[in-house]
């Protein structure tokens, strides 16, 4: 059924393009679809400020407003080395790649691509042998783990410094139009507990961090629902779910956060960064991120055990939870309405879903039940030998990436300064994100490649405006 | 919520001759929406000029006092600061109203606001600190303290939240920290932070400090006369502002009141810091807006007043058709409500702005979980507004969220 209205739609819209030609007879009626720009129906804010992603959603309690405001300050407060005065925020480290949540998600934003002799604003590099461990997470390497933590307190070394380099990629539209990326090759200087040659490697950069709590309530039915892995319906897409270790439930279960769709529970994906990005430990993850044969940092003290209370851990997880999407911006100019149906048409939709559901959510009553507009649908997907990183993550290949819901966008360059997109910030604008959608993506790529000038940046257009 | 919808692609069409109908009915006593947009964007520029203005005095002052470094001077430079504060807390109501002020990417965006205020700050990042009391201290070199950074308006800009959103180099609380230094002493000592004038005479690197103080407070001043220019007749944004939507123009500009009532002041400048009070010593400093002078009472009062300024379309001598007298007409009885919760504001704001206790010891006095105290009574006061103001906007037709 839900195939068929898709066949019909596509043929509509493929009509639509031949018999109006002249692109003067498509009007806004004809493409704007009532309340499109509320992307999680009434729970959106309408800023278009640099604090866009700062907001928390409509209708929060007193308390629940409180809660949130301490999970802001507690998500913005630099953490300090124990032992110190400020007993209530010690405990960074030993080892690190970052002092607060915003030195990555800066403004609740996305981080930056790693730059050279830089400490990093927003970027990390996992790390791995090849296998499993016994969860089914992937397989750590001697001495450093899972993740390169490349700064340190005072008297304890940190891990290593990574470095990149750019190998230019020269490509043309079929129009004639030409076209740069810029392909990042990683490596490794100043290795303090052994080389790191031959090992996986995974670069990623800080995601934003708004509607999480939508996520966290969608039902596993609503994620699972477009679930191909074999391709049955033969249209190029499949759609994997990944099933992760699940720390708090001691199982495995639905992964739905990350690059990887590695983390199951935004509070585990919270509590995950505070261990492996900030070297804070919590109910979660209790032991220091202290591999041997890192003797100082093993020796080091100690902010407390756990360095992060419950308390807190909870009102960050209210916090990043209740962070509301900003609605649309510009949704009513007609390029961007026309770009809205050439997305379709070229099937970026197919992953870039949208109208999904949410539950009871177990953080905050408000985001119960409330149908949402992602643009993703939350599952892996194989994106092609170029963007691959060629490390497993549980049930993810190396080659596949979780689709990334566009929601907030447009806006990143407000609140962050930049349009850095994909997992490492290798893309420098929209166009080169697609332009770098290889594998199941193959077909939409060409299609857009195909586009005349102005229907492509119809499509950019379009993304922005979400 | 629903009215919204109907509302914007409507007026998308019809947006040209909206504004000249309803400038047609001035001859009773009617309030029109134009008549409200127009008296707000004059009741905007007034208070930036007057924020300029006393900026301006500001910086005369620190220029005697750089150029003459005495305690008497020291303390002039000081006042000075802390009478422009109350000029510009009270246009912080002007934010979040998709102005020049805080936002990007248009031909008029100004996208000053982190550059003005941003807080808290970490201060090590402009200088030195009492060693253990701030992230940075002992492994970061200060501005003030790396000779080979040249202080220019380009370079302070240009290190504004350049590692993270607290390592602030410009701004209000730049300058607060460059005049009174750290507050290292207790809440209820009841005293600012103890910087000698002699920070700026013979210790080290008092011609640097003295550079980065002029600079830093030559990149404010500029700061609010481009805001002062674009809000001016016929300067660059009151013009895009006159040419909107009238109903967009009256949302937008509630909006900012809003935001500041429901959020910013209530919930960033006052909660959290109720809630954190165990920062430096157990005291709470790093939470506080005004953390190094201790006035931080007078920031939540002018907040406050500028949110007041714009219900009530008023402000120095500005006094036109206002927010209030639009939803008085409509909706006598959600007026009589809004006046009521601006009225408790304005009582509860006062006692924290004229209380003979500074704000850093009043929240350590109080837990967010309660509402007994002064501050999270005003946090009270405040929320009710915010549904208030958000109430009233919907007798209009208007959604703010």
């Amino acid at each position: 059924m839900k195939k068929h209205i898709t066949f019909i739609f596509l043929i509509a819209l493929s009509l639509f393009s031949c018999t109006t030609e002249d692109d003067n007879y498509i009007t806004f009626e004809d493409l704007y679809e009532e309340g499109e720009e509320f992307l999680t129906g009434e729970l959106g804010v309408n800023s278009t400020s640099a604090n866009a992603f700062g907001f928390e959603v409509d209708g929060l309690t007193f308390t629940e407003i409180g809660a949130f405001s301490t999970g802001n300050s507690l998500f913005n407060q630099n953490w300090v080395s124990a032992p110190a005065s400020t007993t209530a925020r010690d405990g960074l480290g030993p080892t690190f790649n970052a002092r607060s949540c915003a030195g990555c998600h800066f403004k609740d934003g996305r981080g930056s691509p790693l730059v050279n002799g830089e400490d990093s604003s927003g970027f990390l590099m996992r790390i791995s042998l090849p296998g499993q461990d016994l969860f089914g997470n992937a397989n750590p390497v001697a001495g450093y783990n899972t993740q390169i933590q490349d700064r340190a307190n005072n008297g304890v070394d940190y891990e290593a410094k990574v470095n990149v380099t750019y190998e230019i990629l020269n490509g043309a539209y079929p129009d004639g139009n030409t076209y740069e990326l810029q392909k990042p090759i990683y490596s490794f200087s100043d290795e303090k507990f052994g080389s790191l040659e031959g090992i996986l490697t995974s670069p990623r950069v800080a995601q934003q961090t708004i509607g999480l709590g939508f996520v966290n309530a969608l039902p596993d039915d609503q994620i699972l629902q477009f679930v191909d892995e074999f391709d049955a319906d033969g249209d190029g897409i499949s759609g994997k779910a990944n099933y992760v270790w699940n720390v708090e439930e001691n199982t495995t279960t639905l992964g739905k956060y990350g690059w990887k769709a590695n983390a199951p529970s935004l509070k585990q994906q919270i509590a995950g960064a505070f261990h492996g990005d900030m070297g804070l430990t919590s109910s979660l993850f209790t032991e220091q991120e202290c591999p041997s044969p890192q003797q100082d940092c093993a020796d080091a003290v100690n902010g407390g055990e756990p360095e992060i209370t419950d308390s807190q851990l909870e009102k960050v997880v209210f916090y990043q939870a209740t962070l509301a999407v900003p609605n649309r911006r510009n949704y009513e100019d007609l390029s961007v309405l026309k770009g809205k149906a050439n997305f379709t048409e070229i099937n970026c939709i197919g992953c870039h879903r949208i109208n999904q559901t949410t539950g009871i959510s177990e953080i905050a009553a408000v985001l119960n039940n409330i149908t949402i507009k992602p643009y993703s649908d939350f599952l892996l997907h194989d994106m092609g030998a170029e963007l691959a990183d060629n490390r497993p993550d549980f049930l993810a290949s190396g080659s596949e990436w979780r689709t990334q819901p566009l929601w907030g966008i447009g806006l990143i360059s407000t609140v962050n300064n930049h349009t850095f997109f994909l997992h490492d910030g290798r893309a420098r604008t929209i166009e080169e994100a697609i332009l770098w959608h290889g594998g199941e993506a193959e077909n939409s790529k060409n299609a857009f490649k195909e586009l005349s000038q102005e229907k492509r940046q119809q499509i950019i257009d379009f993304v922005n405006s979400l | 919520m629903k009215k919204f919808l109907v509302l914007l692609p409507f007026s998308f069409f019809v947006f040209a001759c909206s504004n000249d109908d309803e400038n047609n009915s001035s001859s009773n006593d009617e309030i029109t929406a134009a008549s409200v947009v127009e008296n707000y964007a004059n009741l905007v520029y007034e208070s930036y000029s007057d924020s300029y203005d006393a900026a301006v005095l500001m910086q005369t002052a620190i220029t005697t006092f750089t150029e003459t470094p005495t305690e008497d001077n020291f303390t002039a430079a000081k006042d000075a600061w802390l009478s422009a504060r109350e000029y510009y807390g009270q246009t912080e109501a002007y934010r979040e109203t998709n102005g020049p002020i805080d936002t990007e990417g248009e031909s008029w965006s100004i996208g000053n606001e982190g550059q003005m205020n941003a807080w808290p700050i970490d201060e090590s990042y402009i200088d030195y600190v009492l060693t253990g009391t701030e992230s940075y201290a002992g492994d970061y070199n200060s501005i003030i303290g790396d000779e080979t950074y040249s202080i220019t308006e380009e370079a302070l800009a240009g290190s504004n939240e350049g590692v993270d959103d607290k390592s602030i180099s410009t701004g209000w609380h730049a300058i607060e920290f460059l005049l009174w230094g750290q507050d290292n002493t207790a809440p209820a000592e009841d005293l600012p932070g103890q910087r000698s004038y002699t920070d700026y005479t013979i210790a080290e690197n008092a011609d640097r400090r003295a550079q980065y103080l002029t600079v830093v407070t030559n990149l404010l001043v500029n700061d609010l006369n481009d805001l002062v220019s674009t809000w001016n007749e016929g300067g660059t944004y009151r013009t895009v502002f006159e040419a909107l939507d009238t109903d967009t123009a009256l949302q937008q500009a509630i909006n900012g009141a809003f935001f500041i009532a429901g959020d910013e002041l209530s919930s960033e400048r006052m909660i959290a810091p109720v809630d954190s009070t165990d920062g430096i010593d157990a005291s709470g400093q790093e939470d506080e807006h005004s953390c190094f002078s201790d006035n931080t009472q007078r920031d939540v009062y002018a907040n406050a007043q500028g949110v007041l300024n714009v219900i009530y379309g008023s402000y120095s001598t500005i006094n036109g058709a206002s927010f209030i007298d639009l939803v008085k007409q409509t909706d006598p009885a959600q007026a009589a409500t809004l006046e009521a919760a601006a009225s408790l504001v304005a009582t509860r704001a006062a006692l924290i702005g004229d209380n003979a206790q500074p704000f850093d010891y009043l929240i350590t006095q109080e837990t967010s979980d309660s509402t007994d105290g002064p501050v999270m009574q005003c946090v009270v006061a405040l929320f009710d507004l915010a549904n208030e103001i958000s109430a009233s906007a919907s007798v209009l037709g208007i959604n703010l969220n």
